[in-house]
C-alpha cells in the first residue's frame, strides 16, 4: 500500500470529486499540495539560476547578481524564455505528428473524414489538387516545409493565416517567425550560460515563439485534426467519473495527439475484436477521456458513439479517474499523463503503454506509434488490454463515482459549428454584444492546477464571476474539463448568468459558457475572435474580448499566452508565471505590451477582483469602440 | 539588608538592577551627583539637538519605582565612613550594609595656559557640559577641541551638525589613534574635513591668550601658531573620580583598588565601572556593576571579563569595529582587503588572530572579539578569513544557546 | 521557573534554501504583498537570520538565541537592547538606538548586523513579535531544520 499524508487535499471547485479523493486509499497530486505547499521565493520570482557550474545563483538584495554578473531581470528573462521555447516545442511536435499523419494517410489513401474543413485550409493556404488526397498532402507538405525552415526563413503560411492587422503590426515589430523548430532551437541556445542578457530582446523572442505556436501548434492542428479525424459536431454528452461503465474493458486516453488513436479506434469497434472483448467476459471496448485528447474525443463525439463513453476529467483528475479500479489500461502519447499515476497503476493493476516516447512513463511498456506498422500496434494493444483486463479484473475491488459529473454537458463547440448554430453568420452573436445583452467574451482557456485556491478554484470561480455579469465564456483547454465537471456547460447553468446572458441562454437552450475542447482548441477560439473583428472591420485588441489561463500550469501554457500576446489581448493570469523578480519582465508584460502589441498581462489569484478587472478592460474597449 | 550604591551611570544602574533580581526585599538606594539617569555615551546626541533630556535614559522613565529603588538625584557625597557603615550627605546620614562606589571618571583637563582656569573651558564628561556647551553653542564662533580621540570627534560631530566650526588639535599624527589605523582614520579625518572641520594634527598645545572676561580666546600651539577660538572642549582622557575617598580609608591610587570580587580594601564596599581602572568601556561598567552586586548579593563571583580593548565607531554612518591590538608587530602577518565602502585588516600572530578592523561592511562581525579574546587558532580551518563565520565553530547546547565548538588544540 | 519559547536548530537538516531568510524579509516589509513581489533588489529588505557554511560546505543556520545572557543587552549603551523578564525574548527598540553597533561587536555569534542601506539601526530577531502565528521563518522552513520549542 502507498503511504499518503493523512487525508488534507488541497480544496477543490469540484466537491463531489474533493470527498473521493480525499477518501482514497492511495496518494494523489491533492494530498502533495499540502506536503510541497511550502514554496521557494527564488523560484517564485524566478531568480534562482542554474545555467553554469557556479549556481544555482540567487538573487537577495546582498547579492544583486548572480556570479556571472546576471541580473535578476536577466535570470527572469532568460528562464521565462526557456520555458516558453520549450512550450512552443510541445505543441510543434504535435503539429507535425498530425501533418505527417495527415501527409502518410493521403499517400496511403487512407480516411479523410473532414473535406470542407480541408476545402477551407486549401482556399486559406491557396492550394489546389486534382482529388481530396492531392489537396491533403499539398497541404500537409506546406505546413511541414514551415515546420522544416531554418530561424533565417520567415515561415511561408503566416501571411495567409494570420488576421492582415495583425500580421502587418508583426511585421512592423520584426517578429515574424521562421521555422517553428528553428525558433524553438533558438531559444534554448539564447538562453543558455553566457549567452543573451538582453531582457527585452529575450522578451520579444516570446512573442515570435508565441506566434509560430498559435498558427501551426494551434491553429493548424485543429484543421488537421479535424480533415483526419472528422468535424465536431454540437450535442450533448455525459461528462465526470459517471462515463466509466465497468462492464466494459476500459481505456483510459491521455495526450494531444488524437490522430495516433486514429487506427485503434477504428480497431475496437470491429465486430471480431469486440467478440474477443465478449469472450474475456465484457461488452466490448471503451476509450474513457481525460486530459486534452479526452476532449478531442469529446468534441468529434458525434463519430465514436458506442467506443468514447465521455470525458471523464482533466489532468488532475486522472489519478481519481485510475481509483475507480475501473480503467485497465493508460495508453498515453504525451502530456499531461501525471507522473502520479505510475504508482496508482501499479497499486491497481493497471497496464500503462506509452505510443509517443517523449511521454514515456517509467512503468508503460513503449510502443512507439509508425504509420507504417500501425495495424501491428493496434492488434498488440487490443490484446494486451485484453489480458489486462482478464488478470485485474477478478482481484480488483471497484469504487465508482456515479454521482460525479452530469449527463447534460454541451459539446462539439468549434468556429464552424457556433457559426452554424447562429445561422451561418455571426451577426446574431455581434448584434448582442453591440445592443450589449452581451457585455463581451472571455476565453476562459490554459489548463488546470491545485494551487491558485485549489483544484480549478479559480477558474470555476471567475467563470462563474464573468457570466454573472454577462460576459459569455468560451473555454479550451483542461480549465474545460474542470468547469464541465462542475455543471457550468449544462444549459441549467444559464441560472447562474447574469440577467442578459440568462434569457439568451435560455432561449436557445445553451449553457453561459461554451466548450470549445482541448486547449489546442484555442485556435479555435482565435478564429472565432478573428471572424468577429473582421465583421466588424477592427483589429483584435479592439475586440471587447479578454484572455484568462486563471490556472496555467505548463510551459505550453506559458506558448499559448506569448501569442494571446502577440495578437493583442488581455491576457489574466491567476498566478505569476515565475517572472515577478524582474522589474523589467514586469513592466514590458503588463505595460510596455499594450503599445507594442496592444496585449497585456494581468495578474490576480482573486476571482472577483479579477473579473471586475477583465469587465473593466471590456468596457473601456467598448467605450473605444463606441458601443 | 540595606544596600547603598552611589553613582547612576552604567555600573551603578547595573548593579542595582542586578541586586533586585535577586533579592526582593533589599533595600536599595542610589545616590547620585547626576540629576537625571543619561547615558554618557549619547551626551553628543543632546548637544547636536538629536535627543532631549528624556531621550538620554537608558532605562525606563519607570525605572526607580519597578524597581522599588530610592534615588537621591543631584547629591553630592561628602564622606564615607566605613568604620560606621554610613554616607554623608549634604543634610543626611545614609547607613548601609553593603556600599558599592560607581562614581566613574572625571575629564582631564591639563595644566597648560590658562585652560584650567578659563570661563570658556569644558570638558565633555556629563550633562552638565553637555548642556552647557548646547547653550552657548549659537553664540560662539570657533570651537577649538582638545583631542581627537572619540569624545573629541562625538562632540565635533554634533557640533558639525549645528554648522558650527570646529578646529580639533591633537598631538597625534592620526586622529582616534586609541581606536583605529592612520587607514581607517583618513576616511574618517575626510568625513570631518568635508563637513566643516579643520584638524591640528602632531600638534601640542603650548599655552593659551585670554581676554578680560578670562576667556581663552587663542591657544598657542608647540610652533608658534596661535589659533583663535571662543570656546575650548577638552577632550584629553578621563581619570577616576576618587575625590570622595579621601579619608575613607579605602584604598586608590589613580583608581580604586579592588579585588577579584571587585571589594575594595574596607569590609562591605565595593566599586565598579571606570572607577576601577578596569576598564573605560560602557560594557565593562556594566558586567563590573553585576559582578560587585551579585557579591553584594553574598552569590561569590569574580569579575574575569576583562577584555576591553573593543571599540565601535559610527560617524557619517559609516561604522568601524576595531577589536584587539591594532598596531602589527614585526613578526605579525596583516590581511589587508579594500573593496569600495568596505576596508578590512585583520593581524595575525602565530595564527592566532590578534586584532581586526573593519571599516563600512560590520555585517556578522561579533565573532571577532571571540576569537580574539579567546585566542582561537584560525589556521585551521581550511577557509579564507575574510569569510570565517559562527558556522566554522558552530556548537549547540541542548536548550538551544550557540556555543563554541572548537577542538581543544585550537585554544591556546 | 519560567519557560521560554526559542527556535530550535537541526543543522543536519538545512539544505540552504534561504526560505526562512526570504520569509523573514517578507514579514518585516515596509511596503505590503506577497512573496511574489517582495523586492529583492531593495536593500532595505533585509533577513535577521543567514545561512553559512563551514569550509565543508555544510549549512549552519544562524539566528539569534535570545540568550540568556545577552552580551548585546549588556553592551547596549541607549537602553535599546532589553532582555524582556516576561517572555525572556531579546528586543530591540529602534527609536531607542543610537546605532553605536556595540551589540553588532559583542554579540559572539555575530547574529546582529547594522542595517546595509543606511547604518543607521541593526537588523535583529524580533520572534515576528507581531504575528500571532510566531516566527515565519519557521513556518517557511521546508524541512524542519528549525522548530519552536519551550525550554525550561
Amino acid at each position: 500500500m502507498t503511504e499518503y499524508n493523512g487525508c488534507v487535499t488541497c480544496k477543490s471547485a469540484d466537491k463531489v470529486l474533493e470527498k473521493f479523493i480525499a477518501q482514497l486509499p492511495m496518494e494523489t497530486s491533492h494530498q502533495r499540495v499540502e506536503s510541497q505547499k511550502l514554496k521557494c521565493g527564488f523560484g517564485l520570482q524566478g531568480v534562482c539560476c542554474r545555467l553554469c557550474a557556479n549556481g544555482p545563483c540567487r538573487i537577495t538584495p546582498n547579492s544583486p547578481r548572480g556570479v556571472c554578473g546576471a541580473t535578476s531581470d536577466v535570470m527572469v528573462v532568460r528562464n521565462f524564455l526557456r520555458a516558453v521555447a520549450a512550450g512552443s516545442g510541445c505543441y510543434i511536435h504535435v503539429v507535425e505528428n498530425v501533418a505527417r499523419h495527415l501527409k502518410n494517410t493521403a499517400q496511403a489513401k487512407g480516411p479523410l473524414k473532414g473535406l470542407q474543413t480541408l476545402d477551407r485550409l486549401c482556399e486559406m493556404i491557396g492550394i489546389a489538387g486534382a482529388d481530396s488526397y492531392e489537396k491533403a498532402i499539398k497541404v500537409a507538405d506546406a505546413v511541414l516545409a514551415d515546420l522544416y525552415k531554418p530561424d533565417f526563413e520567415k515561415m511561408q503560411l503566416v501571411q495567409k493565416l494570420a488576421y492582415a492587422p495583425r500580421y502587418q503590426t508583426w511585421q512592423k515589430l520584426g517578429i515574424l517567425p521562421g521555422g517553428a523548430k528553428s525558433e524553438v532551437f533558438k531559444g534554448v541556445v539564447k538562453t543558455s550560460t553566457n549567452l543573451s542578457s538582453d531582457p527585452v530582446d529575450m522578451l520579444v523572442d516570446c512573442l515570435r515563439l508565441g506566434i509560430s505556436t498559435g498558427l501551426y501548434g494551434l491553429l493548424l492542428t485543429n484543421l488537421l485534426n479535424d480533415v483526419l479525424l472528422g468535424e465536431p459536431k454540437i450535442r450533448m454528452a455525459p461528462v465526470g467519473l459517471r462515463v466509466i461503465d465497468p462492464e466494459y474493458i476500459n481505456i483510459m486516453i491521455t495526450g494531444h495527439q488524437h490522430v495516433l488513436f486514429a487506427h485503434l479506434q477504428e480497431q475496437l469497434v470491429q465486430p471480431e475484436i469486440v467478440k474477443l472483448a465478449n469472450a474475456a467476459g465484457a461488452k466490448g471496448f471503451r476509450l474513457v477521456g481525460c486530459t486534452c485528447v479526452g476532449q478531442e474525443l469529446q468534441l468529434r463525439g458525434v463519430h465514436y458513439t458506442g467506443l468514447f463513453e465521455g470525458h471523464a476529467g482533466n489532468n488532475y483528475a486522472s489519478e481519481a479517474i485510475l481509483a475507480t479500479g475501473a480503467i485497465d489500461v493508460v495508453l498515453s502519447e504525451f502530456n499531461c499523463t501525471l507522473p502520479g499515476i505510475e504508482p496508482i497503476c501499479d497499486t491497481l493493476n493497471i497496464k500503462q503503454i506509452c505510443i509517443d516516447n517523449v511521454a514515456k512513463k517509467a512503468n508503460a511498456e513503449m510502443k512507439q506509434f509508425s504509420f507504417e506498422e500501425k495495424a501491428r500496434i493496434s492488434t498488440e494493444i487490443i490484446n494486451e488490454t485484453i489480458e489486462a483486463y482478464k488478470t485485474r479484473r477478478p482481484k480488483t475491488t471497484l469504487n465508482l463515482l456515479k454521482e460525479h459529473g452530469n449527463d447534460n454537458t454541451l459539446t462539439g463547440v468549434s468556429e464552424v459549428t457556433l457559426k452554424e448554430f447562429l445561422g451561418g453568420n455571426w451577426s446574431p452573436l455581434i448584434d448582442l454584444i453591440v445592443s450589449g445583452q452581451i457585455k463581451g467574451v472571455a476565453a476562459v482557456v490554459g489548463c488546470s492546477n491545485l494551487t491558485a485556491g485549489g483544484y480549478d478554484v479559480l477558474t470555476v470561480e471567475l467563470t462563474k464571476e464573468l457570466i454573472a455579469k454577462d460576459i459569455i465564456v468560451l473555454t479550451a483547454g483542461c480549465s474545460s474539463g474542470g468547469i464541465e465537471n462542475c455543471g457550468l456547460m449544462t444549459p441549467q447553468a444559464a441560472e447562474l448568468a447574469g440577467p442578459k446572458l440568462k434569457a439568451i441562454c435560455q432561449k436557445l437552450g445553451i449553457p453561459p459558457v461554451l466548450n470549445f475542447g482541448p486547449c489546442l482548441a484555442i485556435g479555435r477560439l482565435e478564429t472565432v475572435a478573428v471572424e468577429l473583428a473582421k465583421a466588424l472591420n477592427i483589429d483584435l485588441p479592439q475586440l471587447p474580448l479578454v484572455l484568462s489561463a486563471p490556472q496555467w500550469l505548463e510551459e505550453q501554457a506559458l506558448a499559448d499566452g506569448a501569442f494571446g500576446l502577440a495578437l493583442g489581448l488581455p491576457l489574466h493570469l491567476g498566478l505569476p508565471p515565475f517572472i515577478t523578480g524582474s522589474k523589467v519582465a514586469v513592466k514590458v508584460l503588463t505595460e510596455d505590451m499594450k503599445q507594442l502589441t496592444g496585449g497585456q498581462v494581468i495578474i490576480n489569484a482573486d476571482a472577483k477582483e479579477s473579473a471586475n478587472i477583465l469587465e473593466q478592460i471590456i468596457m473601456d474597449k467598448r467605450k473605444a469602440l463606441k458601443i | 539588608m540595606k544596600q547603598v550604591i552611589i553613582g547612576s551611570g552604567a555600573a551603578g544602574i547595573a548593579a542595582a538592577k542586578t541586586i533586585r533580581n535577586i533579592n526582593k526585599n533589599n533595600d536599595i538606594t542610589i545616590v547620585s551627583s547626576d540629576e537625571s539617569i543619561y547615558s554618557r555615551c549619547m551626551l553628543h546626541k543632546y548637544t547636536g539637538h538629536e535627543r532631549d533630556q528624556t531621550s538620554l535614559s537608558f532605562v525606563p522613565n519607570d525605572f526607580f519605582t519597578t524597581n522599588n529603588i530610592t534615588w537621591y538625584p543631584g547629591e553630592s557625597v561628602l564622606s564615607i565612613d566605613t568604620k560606621n557603615n554610613h554616607i554623608q550627605l549634604q543634610n543626611k546620614t545614609l547607613p548601609y550594609d553593603n556600599l558599592l562606589i560607581a562614581t566613574g571618571s572625571e575629564a582631564v583637563i591639563p595644566n597648560i595656559g590658562q585652560l584650567k582656569t578659563a570661563t570658556n573651558v569644558y570638558g565633555y564628561r556629563h550633562l552638565t557640559d553637555a548642556k552647557t556647551i548646547r547653550e552657548k553653542a549659537p553664540n560662539v564662533k570657533k570651537i577649538l577641541i582638545v583631542g581627537a580621540g572619540l569624545v573629541g570627534l562625538d562632540v565635533a560631530y554634533a557640533l558639525l551638525k549645528l554648522k558650527k566650526p570646529v578646529i580639533i588639535v591633537e598631538m597625534a599624527p592620526q586622529i582616534l589613534s586609541l581606536n583605529i589605523d592612520s587607514t581607517a582614520a583618513a576616511v574618517y579625518q575626510k568625513l570631518f574635513e568635508q563637513n566643516g572641520c579643520t584638524f591640528r594634527l602632531n600638534s601640542k598645545i603650548t599655552n593659551t591668550q585670554s581676554n578680560q572676561n578670562g576667556e581663552i580666546t587663542h591657544i598657542t600651539l608647540e610652533t608658534g601658531e596661535n589659533i583663535a577660538c571662543d570656546m575650548v572642549i577638552v577632550a584629553a582622557g578621563v581619570r577616576p573620580s576618587t575625590k570622595l575617598l579621601e579619608g575613607s580609608g579605602i584604598e586608590y591610587d589613580r583608581a580604586i583598588k579592588v579585588d577579584p570580587y571587585l571589594k575594595t580594601s574596607c569590609a562591605n564596599v565595593y566599586a565598579a565601572g571606570s572607577v576601577t581602572g578596569l576598564g573605560e568601556i560602557w560594557q565593562s561598567a556594566v558586567k563590573q556593576g553585576e559582578t560587585a552586586a551579585k557579591n553584594m548579593c553574598n552569590i561569590k563571583t569574580q569579575f574575569t571579563d576583562t577584555f576591553t580593548a573593543k571599540n565601535t565607531l559610527n560617524f557619517f554612518d559609516l561604522p568601524t569595529l576595531s577589536v584587539g591590538n591594532i598596531n602589527p608587530e614585526s613578526d605579525d602577518t596583516v590581511h589587508i582587503q579594500t573593496i569600495p565602502n568596505s576596508y578590512k585588516k585583520i593581524i595575525i600572530r602565530n595564527n592566532i588572530v590578534t586584532g581586526i578592523i573593519l571599516q563600512g561592511n560590520l555585517n556578522y562581525s561579533g565573532i571577532w572579539q571571540y576569537l580574539i579574546k579567546n585566542k582561537i587558532d584560525v589556521s585551521q580551518l581550511k577557509k579564507s578569513l575574510w569569510s570565517i563565520s559562527f558556522a566554522d565553530f558552530y556548537g549547540i547546547d541542548p536548550d538551544g544557546q550557540y556555543k563554541y565548538d572548537c577542538p581543544a588544540a585550537n585554544q591556546k | 521557573m519560567s519557560q521560554i519559547q526559542r527556535i530550535m536548530i537541526d543543522h543536519t537538516k538545512c539544505n540552504g534554501c534561504k526560505s526562512c531568510s526570504l520569509a523573514c524579509m517578507q514579514a518585516h516589509r515596509q511596503d505590503s504583498g506577497s512573496l511574489y513581489d517582495l523586492d529583492l533588489t531593495d536593500g532595505t529588505n533585509e533577513s535577521r537570520n543567514s545561512i553559512q557554511t563551514d569550509a565543508n560546505g555544510v549549512y549552519f543556520p544562524l539566528f539569534c538565541r535570545h540568550c540568556d545572557d545577552p552580551q548585546c543587552v549588556s553592551a547596549c549603551m541607549s537602553g535599546a537592547m532589553t532582555k524582556n523578564p516576561e517572555n525572556k525574548l531579546v528586543q530591540y527598540d529602534g527609536k531607542q538606538c543610537a546605532a553605536c553597533f556595540m551589540c553588532v561587536m559583542n554579540c559572539p555569534f555575530g547574529i546582529i548586523k547594522p542595517d546595509n542601506p543606511t547604518k543607521t539601526y541593526v537588523i535583529k530577531c524580533d520572534f515576528c513579535a507581531k504575528d500571532k502565528n510566531g516566527p515565519n521563518c519557521v513556518r517557511a522552513c521546508p524541512n524542519k531544520a528549525i522548530y519552536i520549542e519551550e525550554v525550561v
